[in-house]
């Protein structure tokens, strides 16, 4: 369970959002919403613990892991390395036990014939598929994924909706920002709209 | 842990293989720097002298090519968001980090060591010095990459190297260049006091080792997580 009281952010002197308080027990699927600049990713880093609050608290409660999966519009991956090797790299670090599941995982994404091109030859779409194979290979239960969908073809658009309806059944807890959902998540969801196109001055 | 260690190191050293430029860059700064010198001077002083301006000089060379290769160490992995997923792996930072250093070192200071007999002959330095030489420039290769990564890491938000990154390391070198060239200097006349310069370098070189790569995570840490 996530819970959040009283968080406030700023950013450059205009707050973003205050007083947000939620419960997010696990197995919630939450799509947060708002206009180009309303602070989506910043709720999102605020949440996955990557920029330090204002205000307020968060706290994660177990069976949550502390430190979610992150994956945001920086992929972190490097444009001479290939796939195999960023992801063999990825899971190592995150010490995922099951290591042979690589293989099938590539296979599933239709990465298989791309794992030895290195990633500076690779689309936009084929890049976002490698970070969003680590959804595959973790075995961490709190997801948070910024604009996951964004270069995705519709058959990997559906796949990784299916991925995250299947996650949440599992009791895991999956934050992510879209503009455009699939429909296969459209009664799935909770969502969340951060609504303050015109931040006013913190004076 | 000592498998992701290690797996930092080879994901490193590939990188830097796929683009060469980042082990070519730094020696070959240093090579052309320091046979420049020779050649510039050649016609006026006699092979002694060269030998004493030499031994002093290799480490104004040394600094320089380390700072030139500084920019590579965080900045790439600061603006692609390698950072955000090193901050949230189990994996703990400063293990990385001590990956990284050795890598860097591997990558931009282990070919200076390796040209050492060249830049020996050029400036006409005595060969039994050359043992003493490695040792020395080892030490100080070690201080000097370790110091330029906390440069690096404290200017990480820096979208260009900019001269702040070199204000920033200078004074830490400063003890690094008079130890290491009073040493050098003794090594050539063949006094043993170099060995007593030799292991004041050595314990600064040890004491940086153990203590700046806390800082340096604790100051990466905090640019990943400042907004």
């Amino acid at each position: 369970m996530l819970q959040l009281k009283q968080v406030q952010s700023e950013r450059q002197g205009r707050v973003l959002f205050s007083n947000l308080s939620l419960n997010l027990p696990c197995g919630t699927l939450l799509r947060v919403i708002g206009s180009n600049g309303a602070g989506k990713t910043t709720l999102l880093k605020i949440l996955a613990g990557i920029f330090e609050l204002t205000q307020g608290s968060i706290a994660c409660l177990p069976p949550l892991h502390a430190n979610p999966l992150f994956i945001g519009h920086e992929l972190a991956i490097k444009p001479t390395l290939t796939p195999l090797e960023y992801l063999q790299t990825w899971q190592i670090l995150y010490n995922c036990q099951d290591i042979s599941r690589l293989d099938q995982v590539c296979q599933l994404l239709e990465l298989h014939e791309l794992k030895s091109t290195p990633c500076s030859q690779l689309s936009a779409g084929q890049c976002q598929r490698i970070a969003l194979a680590k959804l595959w290979l973790t075995s961490i239960n709190f997801w948070v994924l910024d604009e996951p969908f964004t270069a995705l073809d519709v058959n990997a658009t559906h796949l990784i909706a299916c991925k995250l309806i299947q996650h949440t059944q599992k009791n895991g807890l999956v934050i992510f920002t879209t503009h455009h959902l699939p429909e296969a998540l459209e009664d799935k969801t909770q969502t969340l709209i951060l609504n303050n196109p015109f931040p006013k001055d913190t004076e | 842990m000592s498998t992701s260690f290690i797996t930092i190191i080879r994901y490193e050293l590939l990188q830097a293989s796929r683009s060469p430029i980042a082990f070519i860059e730094p020696i070959l700064f240093f090579m052309l720097v320091s046979m420049l010198l020779p050649l510039s001077l050649s016609s006026h002083i006699d092979i002694d002298q060269l030998a004493i301006i030499g031994a002093g000089f290799i480490w104004i060379c040394v600094l320089l090519a380390h700072l030139l290769s500084l920019h590579t160490l965080f900045r790439d992995d600061y603006h692609d968001g390698t950072l955000i997923q090193w901050v949230l792996s189990p994996t703990p930072l400063i293990y990385i980090i001590y990956a990284k250093l050795i890598s860097h070192w591997i990558i931009c200071s282990l070919p200076i060591l390796l040209t050492t007999p060249l830049w020996f002959w050029l400036f006409h330095l005595p060969e039994q010095a050359f043992c003493g030489f490695l040792i020395i420039l080892g030490c100080s290769t070690v201080l000097l990459t370790v110091l330029c990564a906390m440069g690096a890491a404290l200017t990480v938000q820096q979208n260009r190297q900019t001269i702040l990154q070199g204000l920033l390391i200078l004074p830490w070198y400063i003890p690094v260049l008079i130890l290491a060239s009073f040493a050098s200097n003794a090594l050539c006349q063949q006094q043993i006091v170099w060995i007593s310069y030799t292991y004041w370098l050595a314990a600064i070189t040890t004491l940086m080792l153990t203590l700046l790569p806390f800082l340096i995570t604790s100051a990466l840490t905090m640019m990943t997580m400042s907004q």
